[in-house]
């Protein structure tokens, strides 16, 4: 009941929750808020950043607590927040899973742990991040400090520091790791990048503000945007609900863009993509039949129709007019594509004499003569005044 | 087994051999004094080899058996333009192996090129190992920076089959930056212009104190001191022959003694401003013998070769362009390899970068000693110096309509690596041929094909449907390897290696099997000449 969820809230408002390292599998909503606690946080600020409803979301945080052992505490109760530090260090489930298996590999032990937990960290930081959060570093720096800190980044991170060492599972991290770090500098080291770059992201900040004037609310990047991504997840799973694929789509894709690392946004997006995909074949096959009659066939339409294709591949007139395309402009290595789809295009328009003629046509440029004069045997007897194939036929007997 | 790294220079016309020993790092000697070992291979009737001087030595008598200059075959293909360049000029035969790849016949035996590398190795082994009284099976050997992927592990699949573990496969200008920057905690740009038998490279590096990072490199893995030689030949047979109107192109001997007084003389003129090419009995006409003797001007030399140099110098200037520096902002010239003894090579370097090149590096040796530091340096608990080195070539792989798609940009740093999504194109097919290629040129038919992966066992779908990562990642040496994963059931997906030039894996264990129990030969005891 909503009255007396309120009250439950509005008692422990002010109540600090707290999180212990967990090994169990929590559920991405458990997750969520468990990320959101950190090093402890109140419960009214707790609240406004989940993207469920009040109710829902005290659900929520009990039912994590039933499983993490996270606590309410009274924060006067907390002597210093360095000391709670010291005793607790959080560590993500993804993170504290790693280190349990590490714990039967005894070659691993060679590996400091503490190190091991600094390449988990820099594993598992969301891809999206900018070159400069990759590299942990202000987007003011001089290109001096910059070279520096990839160097001291490096150092650490540079597969060859334990070129002796049995890196077991950290090898392709440590791989994975390194490539990132030297990505991210690659393109801050080149001045014309890093500048247009730097515009962008001033761009965004820019938009970001204007729309919501910023959240009093002080939490950490990370944080914030898994709630962002958890958001965009939500509404799209809304309008998928609605057919509306394509904007669902983008949605799944923004919020994938956030946190690559959760597999619903994944799930999500492999759901939508073919219907996408298919809407967008429609589109691009129309678009390429209106230029088709101004243009006639060129490279530049027998390139939008293979993307049709592509996208979707049950879009037989999208296959039959490529086949075609492919006869027309005599792309001769292509010709095996050009049978394939016209076989299949030949079932889907089975009373039509048209795809039996080019099939011909194509069995010809592959020297298949024989075949190609039954394919138009076969085309005849659908339609017999097709004429481009009584043409054809008299040709062949010719030879 | 010690833990003694060899640095090995494996030159194309000289090889060197360095090691670290509690951190002083030094040349091994051979008997007689040589410290550096000539990269030729003889073969006897009974299929006996012989590597080194004794083989350098005997070559004139036994040209057709005697195999030089492996180094500009090795890792090719045999139908390129530079295989059909390089077999002009030599002596032994050259024919088709299994793999498209060259072999070497003699003897009705054909030798495949990483088992001649081999010998060499094997040779070097058996130096260090009498040098330092100690077994040694752990190595890093050093290749031109502009090697492709294919070249590369070629020259790791010659240490395998000389039975030694190839801790890395590094550049030699990078192993030069290495001999001359370890230990000195400078903090400097530098250029260095390598120019050796068969190639040349250019790299530019920013040393700081322990970590070596190269900003570009650039070069041509065809132009070198051979080159150099066979325009002295060519220009001197012409005049022979015109005088007497027979030709010695056909004299296998012959040309072999012209070779070797050509090279001579090259060399005679970088301090020399004259010399004599004195071959008397060279060939015979109508039971006759004629001489060739004739003198040559450093003069000539500069003419028959400047063209060469320059080369060198429009390569420095693109390297330079790719590293965003300009002449003024490199701190330091590094001169290695023996070409860059001539004089005009100093003096055309000089001017383009406006600078004395440096004199502490020793033009033989920096890069075997670059080599020794490195090895040494990666035996350590914890590698206390970086080296962030580049891929020389863009990496791409065939996509539709015969373009290339580049993945990994030329100059990137090694180790990285690059992921494309592949699907299907027809329904149930199950599997994908992916062709990768090295080079800058869009049409993929201009760039070389490293080799054809095919994913196999993709579970039936619908074309299109399927979804396969391949991660094509490149290692610190400079070696491709792909990998694949199935986007939807998230389960690595086999990948099967289809056509490369390089030897079989079964190849490869025959012959190191082979080779394990042969000896080198006797190991050089005359005097230095
Ligand atoms: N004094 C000299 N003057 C001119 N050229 C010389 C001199 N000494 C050696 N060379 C030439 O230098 C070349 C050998 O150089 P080096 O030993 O550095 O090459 P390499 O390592 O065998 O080849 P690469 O590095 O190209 O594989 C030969 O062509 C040799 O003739
Ligand atoms: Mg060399």
């Amino acid at each position: 009941m909503p009255q007396s969820n309120k009250t439950r809230i509005d008692r422990r408002r002010h109540l600090l929750l707290k999180a212990k390292t967990t090994n169990t599998d929590l559920t991405p909503e458990e997750y969520f808020i468990w990320s959101q606690i950190g090093d402890g946080i109140k419960l009214r600020d707790l609240i406004p950043v989940c993207p469920w409803p009040a109710k829902e979301t005290l659900e929520k945080i009990e039912s994590l607590i039933s499983k993490t052992s996270a606590e309410w505490s009274n924060p006067s109760r907390v002597s210093s927040s360095s000391e709670y530090k010291k005793s607790n260090v959080v560590l993500s489930p993804d993170i504290q899973k790693q280190l349990n298996e590490d714990e039967k590999d005894p070659e691993l032990q060679d590996l400091d742990r503490n190190f091991r937990i600094e390449i988990l960290k820099k594993y598992l930081e969301p891809e999206n991040l900018n070159p400069y959060e990759i590299l942990e570093i202000r987007s003011k720096v001089s290109p001096q400090e910059l070279k520096e800190q990839y160097l001291a980044l490096s150092k650490k991170f540079h597969p060859d520091r334990f070129f002796r060492k049995k890196l077991g599972p950290y090898k392709p991290k440590l791989d994975s790791v390194f490539t990132r770090i030297q990505k991210a500098y690659g393109l801050l080291k080149n001045p014309i990048e890093r500048e247009a770059l730097d515009r962008t992201m001033a761009l965004h900040t820019e938009k970001a503000e204007k729309k919501s004037p910023r959240k009093i609310l002080k939490l950490d990047k990370n944080t914030e945007k898994i709630g962002k991504a958890e958001h965009h997840y939500k509404t799209g799973l809304e309008l998928e609900k609605k057919l509306d694929f394509v904007g669902a789509f983008n949605l799944f894709v923004m919020a994938s863009q956030i946190d690559s690392k959760r597999e619903v946004y994944k799930t999500a997006l492999d759901r939508v993509r073919p219907r996408v995909n298919k809407e967008k074949a429609i589109r691009l096959l129309e678009s390429v039949k209106k230029s088709l009659e101004i243009t006639g066939p060129t490279e530049e339409l027998f390139a939008e129709l293979e993307k049709a294709v592509d996208l979707d591949s049950s879009l037989s007139e999208a296959q039959f007019l490529l086949a075609r395309f492919i006869i027309d402009l005599s792309f001769t290595e292509r010709f095996r594509d050009a049978k394939e789809m016209l076989l299949r295009a030949k079932t889907t328009h089975s009373k039509s004499a048209d795809a039996n003629y080019y099939l011909a046509r194509v069995l010809i440029g592959l020297k298949d003569n024989k075949g190609a004069t039954k394919e138009l045997k076969e085309g005849l007897q659908k339609d017999p005044n097709h004429p481009l194939s009584n043409k054809l036929l008299e040709k062949l007997k010719n030879l | 087994m010690s833990d003694f790294v060899l640095g090995i220079d494996l030159g194309t016309t000289y090889s060197c051999v360095a090691v670290m020993e509690q951190s002083d790092v030094r040349v091994l000697e051979q008997k007689g004094g040589y410290r550096t070992l000539p990269s030729v291979v003889a073969f006897n009737l009974d299929g006996s080899s012989m590597v080194g001087h004794i083989a350098k030595r005997q070559a004139v008598t036994n040209a057709e058996n005697t195999v030089y200059a492996a180094k500009r075959l090795i890792g090719r293909n045999f139908s390129g333009p530079d295989v059909e360049r390089a077999v002009k000029s030599v002596p032994y035969k050259v024919v088709q192996g299994p793999n498209r790849d060259p072999r070497i016949q003699i003897f009705k035996r054909n030798y495949s090129i990483p088992e001649i590398s081999a010998l060499i190795l094997k040779q070097i082994k058996a130096i260090a190992e009498e040098a330092l009284h100690a077994k040694i099976d752990k190595v890093v050997i050093t290749v031109p920076a502009y090697f492709s992927d294919g070249q590369r592990q070629a020259t790791k699949d010659a240490g395998f089959i000389a039975g030694l573990e190839v801790l890395r496969i590094v550049n030699e200008p990078t192993a030069a930056a290495l001999a001359f920057g370890y230990k000195k905690k400078m903090n400097k740009k530098i250029a260095v212009y390598d120019l050796g038998g068969g190639t040349f490279d250019i790299s530019i590096l920013d040393i700081s104190t322990d970590a070596f990072e190269v900003l570009a490199t650039a070069g041509n893995t065809f132009l070198g001191g051979e080159d150099f030689d066979q325009r002295i030949i060519d220009f001197v047979a012409k005049s022979y022959e015109s005088e007497y109107e027979i030709s010695i192109q056909k004299d296998k001997m012959a040309l072999q003694r012209l070779k070797d007084a050509a090279e001579a003389a090259k060399c005679q003129l970088s301090s020399l401003l004259e010399t004599e090419i004195n071959l008397p009995f060279l060939t015979t006409l109508n039971n006759e013998s004629k001489h060739l003797r004739r003198t040559l001007h450093r003069v000539e030399l500069e003419k028959l070769t400047g063209d060469l140099i320059d080369e060198t110098i429009r390569i420095c200037a693109s390297a330079l362009e790719m590293a965003a520096l300009n002449v003024s902002q490199i701190d330091d010239v590094l001169l290695v390899g023996g070409m860059t003894r001539m004089p005009l090579v100093q003096q055309k370097v000089k001017e383009f970068f406006e600078k004395i090149p440096a004199k502490n590096v020793h033009p033989d040796e920096a890069v075997a000693i670059g080599a020794a530091i490195l090895g040494a340096t990666l035996m350590e608990e914890e590698a206390p110096v970086i080296l962030l080195d580049v891929t020389p070539f863009s990496l791409g792989i065939r996509t539709a309509g015969g373009f290339s798609t580049i993945l990994v940009q030329k100059n990137s740093t090694i180790p990285t690596e690059a992921g494309h999504i592949f699907t299907t194109v027809t329904d149930g097919q199950r599997s994908v041929k992916i062709q990768v290629l090295q080079g800058e040129s869009k049409l993929a038919t201009e760039n070389t094909l490293l080799g054809e992966f095919t994913l196999t066992d993709i579970p039936v779908q619908k074309a299109g449907e399927p979804e396969i990562m391949v991660t094509f990642s490149i290692d610190s040496n400079g070696i491709v390897q792909a990998s694949a994963k199935d986007l939807k059931t998230k389960k690595e997906q086999s990948i099967v290696v289809t056509s490369k030039s390089t030897l079989s894996d079964e190849e490869k264990d025959k012959l190191a099997a082979e080779y394990k129990d042969s000896t080198p030969n006797e190991l050089v005891a005359d005097v230095k000449t």
